[in-house]
């Protein structure tokens, strides 16, 4: 996981996003090379999980471009392996496990809903994956609603990284867990990114996570990035912003509720 | 220099706003239809969609046919009796039965019970999410939630509009053999001689239709509630609503188109 990466694997050009006459994001430029890992901060509500969700397509961008592997999203498949969900895992803030679905069957759901495996594997590899992130086979068949949170968010970062992918998105993988959960998470989002040499973008207020997990830090604010580089250089950063961030300080240039 | 707002601008704003909604609904139909003849198929869901829509409405729609049809029964005897007019209950029945009554009180109660748990099962899946989730894990939303329902929806009406026809007939029955002192050979009789082919095809094609406007309208407000746990209400609500309103104007379309000339 080091940052000698080679071609910009992610890349986010002056996206523009609006919800009626508020503007979340203006202009977020943004690059992850191939092997990257990494992460976001910001404060609540400035945009972090709406800036993934357009990239991904989720929401739809008033302006900007978005580049996969040098692609641009439009110009890629919308169905085969090259589809850029079947390259992608996602953990979604609130996990956004199906709840109407067994666990085993949350996290093998791309491989036998929409791909092409059998139930039977597809339940051995499910078992595999929530192995990995230390669940169960007793949990495997339990249902989402059965499960704690902490709980729920690791079955829904198997769910993410069940198909292999070659992009990641972690949406605020350790908030409202306790410190030993959250240092479990880190470690295994570490693992992902090392095994898998999946380009990983995270996205966290919590700068420990930032700091174990990730090789890259970006800050958000106002629409746009404010600050990017590597994580050692977070304490020597030379923005106010960042500044501001690291030492949790109420008084500075980002204030906690972003004027609407 | 506008002191006055111009009286007919609220208007305009609301036709407007009608016009949107009727092309955002049109799209919707368009892609759901669309995304259900086109694979992957997920027969398995429609299959437990089916039983969802149609073997647990049976109670209620049951409930309402027999009640339906005691009814009828009393209320045509009161009325046929002033003109000694009564040997015509039983086709009076079987015809409002099965061309009317029948599909238009099952749809409107399917109507309450499945457009109103599609809507808040979707919407839910909406705010928390699991949409999203859906189309990051190549499922298409309409592929996986909407077609499996249209087609039970479609698949489901018919038969129990069926059921619902025989029981309300049966009810009728009761009340004309048990207190009205009709013949039961006699009843039964009148009731299918004066019952043609047309009348349970016409019920048929409108249960079809009526099964797929429920299942549209429960979706298509579902997809797009926003706002949490009120958003999702206030889908389920107007799911009902537009359900039900549109399963009135599709039926007197439909009998306009079968039986006017
Ligand atoms: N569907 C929507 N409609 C209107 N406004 C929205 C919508 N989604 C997000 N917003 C607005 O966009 C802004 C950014 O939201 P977002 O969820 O991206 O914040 P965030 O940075 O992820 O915050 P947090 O760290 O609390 O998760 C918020 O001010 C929110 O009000
Ligand atoms: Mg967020």
């Amino acid at each position: 996981m080091t940052g000698s990466a080679q071609a910009p694997a992610i890349e986010l050009r002056g996206l523009v996003k609006r919800f009626g006459r508020k503007t979340v994001l203006d202009g977020m430029d943004l690059t992850a090379m191939a092997g990257d890992s990494l992460a976001v901060i910001g404060t609540s509500g400035t945009g972090k999980s709406v800036s993934f969700k357009c990239a991904l397509g989720l929401l739809p961008l008033d302006a900007g471009t978005v580049r996969f592997a040098g692609i641009p999203r439009d110009e890629l498949p919308s169905s085969g392996p090259q589809a850029l969900m079947r390259r992608s895992g996602v953990l979604f803030q609130g996990s956004a496990l199906f709840d109407s679905l067994p666990i085993w069957e949350n996290v093998a759901f791309a491989l036998f809903h929409t791909g092409s495996m059998r139930r039977a594997q597809a339940y051995e590899v499910a078992c595999t994956k929530l192995a990995e992130v230390g669940l169960d086979e007793r949990a495997a068949n339990l249902f989402p609603s059965e499960l704690s949170g902490g709980m729920q968010k690791r079955a829904a970062i198997a769910r993410a990284i069940a198909a292999d992918p070659e992009f990641l998105f972690f949406d605020e993988p350790t908030s409202g867990l306790d410190p030993i959960t959250a240092a479990t998470i880190n470690r295994l989002i570490e693992d992902c990114v090392t095994r898998l040499r999946a380009t990983t973008v995270t996205i966290t207020h919590d700068l420990a996570s930032a700091r174990q997990i990730a090789n890259r830090v970006a800050m958000l604010h106002g629409g746009r990035i404010v600050w990017e580089g590597p994580v050692a250089e977070l304490d020597r950063s030379g923005s106010a912003h960042v500044e501001q961030f690291v030492h949790g300080r109420a008084d500075g240039p980002v204030t906690a509720e972003p004027p609407t | 220099m506008r002191a006055w707002p111009n009286p007919l601008a609220p208007i305009g704003r609301v036709v407007l706003e009608f016009l949107a909604a009727t092309g955002r609904v049109a799209l919707f139909t368009a892609e759901s239809v669309l995304a259900a003849v086109r694979p992957p198929y997920f027969l398995r869901l429609a299959v437990r969609q089916f039983l969802e829509i149609g073997y647990y409405s049976l109670p209620i729609v049951g409930l309402t046919a027999i009640f339906t049809g005691m009814v009828l029964a009393l209320q045509s005897y009161t009325g046929f009796s002033r003109f000694a007019a009564e040997s015509a209950i039983p086709s009076v029945l079987v015809v409002s039965l099965t061309r009317e009554l029948g599909p238009v009180l099952t749809a409107l109660m399917v109507a309450g019970r499945v457009s109103a748990s599609i809507a808040a099962e979707t919407g839910t899946m909406r705010v928390t999410e699991q949409l999203d989730a859906l189309v990051t894990l190549s499922a298409n939303p309409l592929q996986y939630l909407v077609a499996p329902r249209l087609l039970a929806g479609v698949l489901a009406l018919p038969p129990l509009v069926l059921i619902a026809d025989v029981i309300g007939t049966m009810g009728g029955f009761l009340i004309s053999v048990g207190k009205l002192g009709f013949e039961p050979g006699i009843f039964l009789n009148r009731c299918l001689e004066s019952l043609q082919t047309l009348d349970v095809v016409s019920g048929l094609v409108k249960a079809a239709v009526f099964g797929f406007l429920i299942v549209l309208m429960g979706s298509y407000h579902g997809f797009h509630s926003e706002g949490g746990a009120r958003g999702v209400g206030r889908a389920t609500t107007n799911a009902v609503m537009s359900a039900s309103a549109l399963i009135l104007v599709a039926n007197y379309l439909i009998t306009e188109a079968f039986f006017s000339r």
